[in-house]
């Protein structure tokens, strides 16, 4: 259901959206991307195993998945220049982590916060956005995404 | 003098081959994040076109910067290796100056920024010169700025001019940005689409210039200029300190 949850999010995101998930490990942000990303129109994912802290994708949209668990500093993103891709404009960035590089998110972000539920197989996902989302947290809060 | 010249410090990927002031070759492309794939291509396909072989190239012209740290990375991962791979001195362009020095002003100030986000540039100050880029004169130096720190600098600066040298050129991808903030009135002007972008035509040009002057070095001195910024070490600072009240 996550994945689902993700591939119709994925398949409304926009030009110069940005997406934090935040929960920690087995909270659900793998499935979570996953889903994005086939929402977005990649087909294959998963890019070079020597650096996994950014994929860049070219779906309906260019998409620069991050993964910034291993991320020590924030001089780190700016030597990697996260400057040209927080702020591309033209495409999404998909942020796991995002907690751990948070001074640099740009103003007008959609946050996803993953937590576990009661139950083994819970997860209790919590939007939060800018009013630039606005009119997608009130899609999410409509959808039946099935149990 | 002959001259392979390249810059990539910003979404402008532009390649060029130049004899003395002939320019033989040059192919610009305005592709975001595509420098990797696209820059090695347009190098063979400028030499190609140039007529000239590789080995009578006299030396290699890298924009160094400011810019794009990615960008920047690619051109001179790449510059260094032709000029290791074909024994040629290299040497570094300010891609500012080259923006400015490209725009063919011939008076008053010329302003290059380079888009930084969040309403910050890459910029310098240049007093216009002739077709000699030893005749230009740099007022502020590479720098990293908010918008408004610029203005109030640039405000300054053409305090003490002359009023035909108060005229402002504004060129790089900055410019249509931030034309308004810097509140110059009538007193700017937006360089033409066609000589707003870095173009590698102005790095050779610059490039000869100082080859001659012996400023060429061997591959493996010349560095990029990334002009670090302290801002996000600072914010990072603050927000910890806010988070542990």
């Amino acid at each position: 259901m996550t994945r689902r949850l993700g591939n119709w999010l994925g398949e409304r995101l926009r030009p110069g959206d940005f997406v934090a998930l935040i929960g920690d490990l087995g909270a659900g942000k793998t499935a979570l991307s996953t889903g994005i990303l086939t929402g977005l129109g990649v087909s294959r994912t998963g890019g070079s195993p020597t650096f996994t802290l950014l994929w860049e994708y070219n779906g309906r949209l260019p998409v620069f998945h991050w993964d910034v668990y291993r991320v020590r500093s924030l001089e780190e993103m700016e030597d990697l220049g996260y400057e040209e891709y927080f702020f591309s404009g033209d495409g999404v960035n998909l942020v796991e982590w995002a907690d751990r590089v948070e001074p640099l998110w740009p103003p007008d972000i959609l946050r996803i916060d993953l937590t576990y539920g009661a139950e083994e197989s819970e997860r209790i996902l919590t939007f939060t956005g800018s009013d630039r989302y606005a009119a997608l947290l009130e899609a999410i809060s409509h959808a039946d995404f099935g149990a | 003098m002959r001259i392979l010249a390249l810059d990539t410090a910003t979404s402008s990927c532009t390649v060029a081959v130049v004899e003395g002031e002939t320019i033989l070759a040059e192919l610009s492309l305005q592709v975001p994040r595509a420098h990797s794939t696209r820059l090695m291509p347009l190098i063979a396909q400028a030499i190609a076109e140039s007529g000239l072989a590789k080995t009578e190239l006299d030396g290699i012209a890298v924009g160094v910067g400011p810019g794009s740290f990615t960008g920047l990375r690619i051109g001179l991962a790449t510059a260094k290796g032709l000029a290791f791979g074909l024994e040629k001195p290299v040497v570094g362009v300010s891609s500012l100056f080259a923006t400015a020095y490209g725009t063919g002003a011939q008076i008053g100030l010329v302003v290059p920024m380079f888009d930084a986000k969040r309403d910050q540039v890459f910029t310098a100050v240049y007093a216009a010169g002739d077709s000699d880029p030893a005749t230009w004169v740099e007022l502020l130096p590479p720098s990293h700025r908010h918008i408004t720190e610029l203005a109030e600098e640039l405000r300054q600066l053409r305090e003490g001019l002359r009023h035909t040298w108060q005229f402002v050129t504004l060129c790089g991808d900055a410019a249509p940005l931030q034309e308004k903030a810097l509140g110059l009135g009538d007193a700017v002007r937006l360089a033409g689409a066609a000589v707003r972008m870095p173009r590698a035509s102005a790095v050779a040009v610059i490039g000869a210039s100082l080859l001659r002057r012996g400023m060429g070095v061997e591959p493996e001195a010349l560095a990029p200029v990334y002009l670090r910024k302290s801002e996000a070490e600072t914010l990072w600072e603050s927000r910890k300190s806010n988070s542990s009240r």
